[in-house]
């Protein structure tokens, strides 16, 4: 369906199976690493990836480190996967530059939607065109149309739409 | 001090004022009744005979007395006086009156008069009495009034060099006794100064047997009683620390094992939610699929299952529900029972297992729980095994002791880690705890075991592989 490369890593076997087994459902392309540094390896060989899911409790490297590595040559999209629910960590990650945060347990299926969203909010997948049931939206050129006829929207109305429609199915907190 | 001087001083004063005012009419009455004796003599003698010169003679003598006896024409009879001529003239003048010279009567009788005169020809004051005897004739007697003056200066002079000198002597008894008083005084007042800034060292070493000294025992009785009071409170200060201090690590220990629990639980349980919403989403298609995401579910869930058992173990040997039963037990045998019970397990991992002894080995000990510190190590062994895949247990006898050690071949431990190992949950390399099921509480039950036998475990690093060890007391066989 699109195509991205996304970097699953996590020490655990069973975890990274299970999220690759989601993604590739999805339609992604899935490389995995067992620990951070392997993690670091991967990503500057290959140019191609998309989004990084990062575990933080990793041996050799933790998340936070490999996260501070990646982000000093790469923008990329990184959603952190964590058991850790202290709100201090949770903080770290985003001082960091974290996209999202995960906390575990999740739903796997949650895990694949919030993916979506931060590949299309990042502009990777972000069709400049969208459509759902007759609103058409140019995010380039700022233009709404209902049934092809344009319709006049605040900046602000503007993003909200767009927000909504790209996060379709998801429910949304305020 | 003062108040004593004063009252010295006061005594002298009074005695001095008394002497100036009281003395001459005590002098004078005492004189005036000496004259009324002599006037009764003079008498008693002038009935008896006429010639009595000696006899007055003797009178005058003791009081230092002029008498001059007439008869009724003023004629001198007897007289002490070297001049009786001139006193019996002033005898007549008085008489008729004629006499001009001052004089102050003091008493007057029908028979005689008592007066002082100043006899201007002389220049002296006397003291006089004249009259009539019953005989006829006439008397006068006189004594100067000198004498009593001149008695009362010397008194005076006396009184104040003896005042002077006693006021000197009681001045130096006042600083004497009032340094031998004040002294000890002053020391106590030291004393309980220095008490009162709880210095304990502070003692009253004077003697023991006046007030002072009673006073200052009992400042050194109530001194070691705030000494011990304070001491105990101290005491119970430190031990009401320590059982702050013990409480709070317990609370820190409480929430970093709920914490570790928590965290040690959530990776089993995330796995167990995903793989469900796999199966139920049909995210695995295929049959085999299917068939590892039920299995990874039951495997999760069993060692969920397995730690919390391995937990609640731990729990009871660690608050004592679970105590040691000591008994005799064949220690060659329980190895070899644990090695054969493990042996599907050994054969999985590819491991050569040797248990060399020459005889059979007894210990003290709970057989239960050291059956479960073997379990322990050899399973260890086999998780950790690598190299050339030997495991070599042995038993060797150190004196009184037992030291069974379970060797495996594989890396070594990190030096960081060797004495982090039988904390909880702690774990070398996580990825491969968590493979072979492990939770990082193993070694943490037999730290406890062997804590409760009172005896050693430990680890010894070698070049290529590592021991784990555990003592045991030797005992005779049964």
């Amino acid at each position: 369906m699109n195509d991205c490369k996304i970097l699953v890593v996590d020490d655990e076997v069973r975890m990274r199976k299970l999220v690759k087994d989601f993604l590739i459902r999805q339609g992604y392309d899935v490389i995995e690493a067992g620990d951070g540094e392997q993690a670091l390896d991967l990503f500057f060989e290959d140019k191609d990836i998309a989004l990084v899911l990062l575990d933080v409790m990793m041996p050799k490297l933790d998340g936070y480190e490999t996260l501070k590595e990646i982000r000093q040559y790469s923008q990329v999209p990184v959603i952190m996967l964590t058991a850790k629910t202290d709100e201090k960590d949770e903080l770290k990650g985003f001082e960091l530059g974290v996209d999202e945060y995960i906390a575990k347990p999740f739903s796997p299926k949650i895990l694949v939607a919030r993916v979506d969203a931060v590949l299309r909010r990042s502009g990777v997948t972000g069709d400049a065109v969208l459509e759902v049931a007759g609103i058409k939206v140019d995010k380039s050129a700022h233009q709404v149309f209902i049934d092809e006829k344009p319709v006049d929207l605040s900046f602000k109305e503007f993003e909200l739409l767009v927000y909504f429609l790209e996060n379709k199915g998801i429910a949304l907190s305020r | 001090m003062l108040v004593m001087l004063g009252l010295i001083f006061g005594t002298f004063l009074l005695l001095f004022v008394a002497f100036r005012i009281l003395l001459p009419p005590i002098y004078e009455g005492h004189k005036i009744s000496t004259l009324t004796n002599i006037y009764k003599s003079l008498n008693e003698l002038s009935d008896t005979s006429s010639d009595f010169s000696d006899d007055i003679v003797s009178l005058s003598s003791g009081s230092n007395m002029e008498i001059l006896v007439t008869d009724n024409e003023f004629q001198p009879i007897n007289s002490t006086s070297m001049d009786s001529t001139y006193m019996s003239a002033r005898l007549f003048g008085y008489y008729t009156g004629l006499f001009n010279e001052e004089y102050k009567v003091l008493r007057t009788k029908d028979q005689y008069r008592i007066q002082t005169s100043t006899d201007k020809a002389r220049g002296l004051r006397d003291l006089e009495m004249w009259g009539q005897l019953d005989n006829g004739g006439w008397f006068l007697v006189r004594t100067p009034v000198e004498g009593i003056e001149e008695a009362a200066k010397i008194a005076d002079s006396l009184l104040l060099a003896v005042g002077v000198f006693v006021f000197i002597i009681a001045i130096a008894i006042i600083i004497i006794t009032s340094e031998q008083i004040s002294t000890p005084i002053t020391q106590l007042t030291a004393l309980s100064k220095r008490m009162a800034a709880l210095d304990f060292k502070a003692r009253y070493d004077g003697p023991s047997d006046t007030e002072t000294g009673i006073l200052g025992e009992n400042f050194n009785k109530m001194s070691s009683q705030l000494e011990q009071t304070i001491s105990d409170l101290k005491v119970a200060n430190v031990e009401l620390q320590k059982d702050n201090e013990k409480k709070t690590r317990t609370d820190e220990m409480r929430r970093e094992f709920l914490g570790n629990v928590s965290h040690e639980l959530k990776t089993p349980i995330a796995l167990i939610m995903g793989y469900a919403e796999g199966l139920k989403d049909n995210v695995a298609d295929d049959p085999e699929s299917r068939e590892f995401y039920t299995e990874v579910i039951i495997d999760e869930a069993n060692k969920m299952d397995a730690m919390v058992k391995k937990l609640l173990t731990l729990n009871q040997l660690e608050f004592g529900q679970d105590p040691i039963r000591m008994e005799r037990f064949n220690l060659t045998a329980l190895i070899k029972g644990v090695v054969s019970k493990m042996q599907l397990s050994i054969k999985e991992h590819e491991a050569t297992v040797s248990f060399p002894y020459d005889h059979e080995i007894w210990a003290w000990g709970d057989e239960f729980k050291i059956e479960e510190v073997v379990t322990n190590y050899l399973s260890n062994a086999l998780n950790h095994l690598d190299g050339q895949r030997k495991i070599e247990i042995r038993t060797i006898e150190e004196g009184k002791l037992v030291r069974t050690s379970v060797f495996n071949t594989g890396k070594p431990i990190p030096q960081d880690d060797l004495s982090r190992i039988w904390e909880k949950f702690y774990k070398v390399d996580k990825a491969r705890t968590r493979e072979y099921g492990g939770h990082g509480i193993g070694l943490s039950i037999v730290k406890a075991i062997m804590d409760g036998h009172n005896q050693k475990c430990g680890v010894t690093n070698y070049s290529d592989g590592v021991a784990f060890f555990f003592d045991l007391e030797a005992s005779q066989p049964l």
